[in-house]
């Protein structure tokens, strides 16, 4: 899985974001100093750098600056909400660039984007024997066909992405259907039904209540009877 | 309208109509006396009529030897006379009359001769030659009329002369005189024009370099130059521009340092929120925690919101240093320093550091319960910066009106950087440390509030390395010197 380095000096924001990443398998490293996290980044052996802006020894447009020839990809965590900053930053080549306090799974959905878009990630995901293609758009079950509708093969998707994490009924709808879209969380239900449905996943897909849905990790033989 | 067009207009005419009016006025004068003369010509010519016809007629009676020539005799010399006349000196024509209707003689263009002209004949002064002037055609013509008597009869004698030359050069000189009085006001004008350009010229200097200013270049200044007057304009312009700038280079520094402590107070709620967000929403989302993973979390949730809650109260805090009423009451420092030392014993002892309170002189107006909280902060500041062993002294002395409180410790002292923006809302020289021991980098703001609120002033010696000295100079309360 990816590898991916902290530059964070505050110590309890760098565990927060490491114990949300390692929720969906990444390894993380945490570096408190600007000028160390350089040196690590350029031994090669991370895929991703989440930068804070502020740091002891060099700031993080500094570090972004030496850092830019490795090619590794470069999220800025800053709390600063200055437009000059976001501008700057992804001037500088940053592939995103988040503002303080954040919702982990936020954080999770813009690490995907990046690492997707530098082919980190694997095109087919598994989950027992059925297998989704997101390059293709197809589902499997058993190297047989499973047709599902745009909206419930991305809503698998990114069940199959936060495996174990409960995701509430808001996050799918603006992950699945956008930002803009303003329907009800009823929409995310009737959906949710039939992907149970198509793909036999009655007991796997949990309704945690007053929150959303989440899907457990694959258990052998839990969903045939 | 431009100052040097209206000055122009308004000199152009006012010397347009003095020229004028003396003009007139002279033409005038000299055309009167011209027609004068002619009048005078006139009545000489009148005269010599009379005197000639009496001299004639005289000379009649006695070469024909009678007392009076009989009618026909005395007809033809008036009538001969009237020839000879019509044409003699400046006359264009004559006529005798006996009273209008009846003319004895006549000679020259008598068609000039309008007897309507002249006033009833009957009613003319005896002696005298009336004259009217009126034209024909275009010729115009001065009328005389005097009655005479010859021959005992009552008669009148009309004269006309040409007088056109007269008029005409009247008008060729009025004319004249008009264009050469436009000339020379046009000339003066422009003379005045470019004068007052010459003078006026600094005044739109002055004007370009304030637009300069009041467009925002506020360090653009006006040269001091030209008249006393523009000079001190000048002078007070840049006077003006210099306060403006001062102030400009203020409110900048006071937004920009408010930008700073704004921007510092998202960046200190933001950290300990990140957490909290964070570790919260993973308690929620997360299938299965550990039991370690909990607690971990939710110690690390406690601490930040400890840490939410101290900033809240040190804001408070400063905003009550800044607004609230001061209760100001004499203080005995000894009292105060004993009060403090009880408070701070516990700390000190546990971080093994003495407070040492070398002198306690003096009494001192303050708000007790404020001073109290700006010395606790001082001395616990010392504390921090001190290792276990060293020594904290406060101490405070009489230096005449004044009185000088001093925390000073043997710890670990500030760079020069440090020093100039220690005082500043946020700022922490060490962040790690100081969030640590929870510390919001609220604490010497708060100092130096409560001391410029007291009039105190407030001096921070520091040597990294070796320590620090705070100075407050409060002013004494007299009479009262325990």
């Amino acid at each position: 899985m990816a590898r991916i380095i902290i530059v964070e000096d505050d110590e309890n924001i760098a565990n927060t974001i490491k114990a949300t990443i390692s929720m969906v398998g990444y390894s993380g490293d945490i570096c408190e100093d600007g000028l160390l996290a350089v040196d690590a980044v350029k031994s090669g052996r991370y895929d991703l750098v989440l930068l804070d802006v502020m740091l002891p020894g060099l700031d993080g447009f500094e570090v972004m600056e030496r850092i830019k020839a490795t090619g590794v990809p470069v999220i800025f965590l800053t709390a600063r909400q200055n437009v000059l900053d976001k501008v700057n930053g992804l001037r500088l080549g940053a592939e995103d660039y988040i503002v303080k306090p954040f919702e982990p799974l936020e954080l999770l959905a813009r690490i995907e984007v990046v690492l997707r878009r530098q082919n980190k990630l694997s095109d087919t995901m598994v989950y027992g024997d059925l297998c989704a293609d997101v390059s293709k758009h197809t589902v499997t079950k058993c190297g047989k066909r499973i047709s599902l509708t745009p909206k419930e093969f991305d809503l698998f998707v990114y069940f199959l992405k936060n495996i174990d994490i409960a995701i509430p009924r808001e996050r799918l709808l603006s992950a699945v259907w956008g930002f803009e879209f303003e329907g009800e969380s009823r929409t995310v239900d009737i959906h949710i039904q039939q992907i149970r449905k198509k793909l036999s996943l009655q007991k796997a897909l949990v309704t945690i209540p007053k929150l959303g849905y989440r899907l457990d990790s694959f258990e052998e033989g839990r969903d045939e009877a | 309208m431009k100052l040097k067009w209206r000055i122009f207009l308004l000199s152009l005419a006012f010397i347009m109509v003095a020229v004028a009016v003396t003009a007139i006025a002279i033409l005038q004068v000299n055309f009167t006396s011209a027609v004068e003369t002619e009048r005078e010509s006139a009545a000489a010519y009148h005269s010599y009529f009379s005197s000639s016809v009496k001299s004639r007629m005289m000379y009649m009676r006695m070469t024909g030897d009678v007392a009076v020539l009989e009618n026909e005799r005395a007809e033809s010399i008036f009538s001969d006379i009237a020839l000879d006349f019509g044409s003699f000196g400046d006359a264009s024509a004559l006529l005798i009359t006996d009273n209008g209707n009846a003319t004895v003689g006549a000679g020259g263009e008598t068609g000039l001769i309008e007897i309507k002209r002249l006033p009833v004949l009957s009613s003319l002064e005896k002696d005298k030659c009336t004259t009217v002037i009126y034209d024909v055609g275009d010729k115009t013509i001065l009328l005389g009329a005097s009655p005479f008597s010859a021959e005992g009869r009552d008669l009148f004698v009309l004269s006309a002369h040409d007088i056109t030359d007269t008029y005409a050069s009247f008008d060729r000189t009025f004319r004249l005189t008009g264009a050469v009085s436009i000339g020379f006001a046009l000339v003066i004008s422009l003379v005045l024009f470019a004068f007052t350009a010459l003078i006026l010229h600094p005044v739109s200097r002055l004007n370009g370099s304030l637009c300069r200013i009041a467009s925002g270049e506020y360090s653009s200044r006006v040269s001091e130059k030209g008249s006393v007057e523009i000079r001190s304009i000048a002078k007070n312009i840049n006077a003006m521009a210099a306060a403006v700038e001062e102030k400009v280079i203020r409110l900048e520094a006071i937004a920009e340092g408010r930008k700073r402590y704004v921007d510092s107070l998202a960046h200190e709620m933001k950290t300990p929120l990140t957490s909290i967000l964070g570790y919260g929403d993973l308690l929620r989302l997360k299938r299965r925690v550990s039991d370690e993973e909990r607690l971990e979390y939710s110690t690390v949730i406690v601490d930040e919101a400890k840490r939410l809650k101290s900033l809240s109260s040190k804001l408070l805090e400063l905003a009550c240093a800044d607004s609230a009423e001061l209760e100001m009451r004499p203080v005995v420092l000894r009292e105060l320093f004993s009060d403090i030392s009880a408070a701070l014993a516990p700390v000190f002892e546990h971080s093994g550091i003495t407070l040492v309170i070398s002198k306690s002189e003096g009494v001192i107006a303050a708000d007790r319960e404020l001073f109290l909280s700006l010395l606790l902060n001082l001395c616990d500041n010392a504390r921090k910066a001190s290792k276990s062993g060293d020594v904290v002294e406060l101490s405070g002395s009489i230096k005449g009106d004044l009185i000088e409180i001093k925390v000073s410790d043997r710890g670990i002292g500030m760079s020069p950087d440090v020093l100039k923006r220690v005082t500043e809302p946020f700022f922490m020289a060490d962040k790690a440390r100081s969030r640590k021991s929870g510390g919001a980098g609220l604490g010497l703001s708060l100092c130096a509030e409560i001391a410029s609120r007291h009039g105190a002033e407030m001096k921070i010696a520091s040597t990294l390395g070796k320590g620090t000295e705070v100075t407050l100079t409060v002013s004494a309360v007299k009479g009262e010197r325990i």
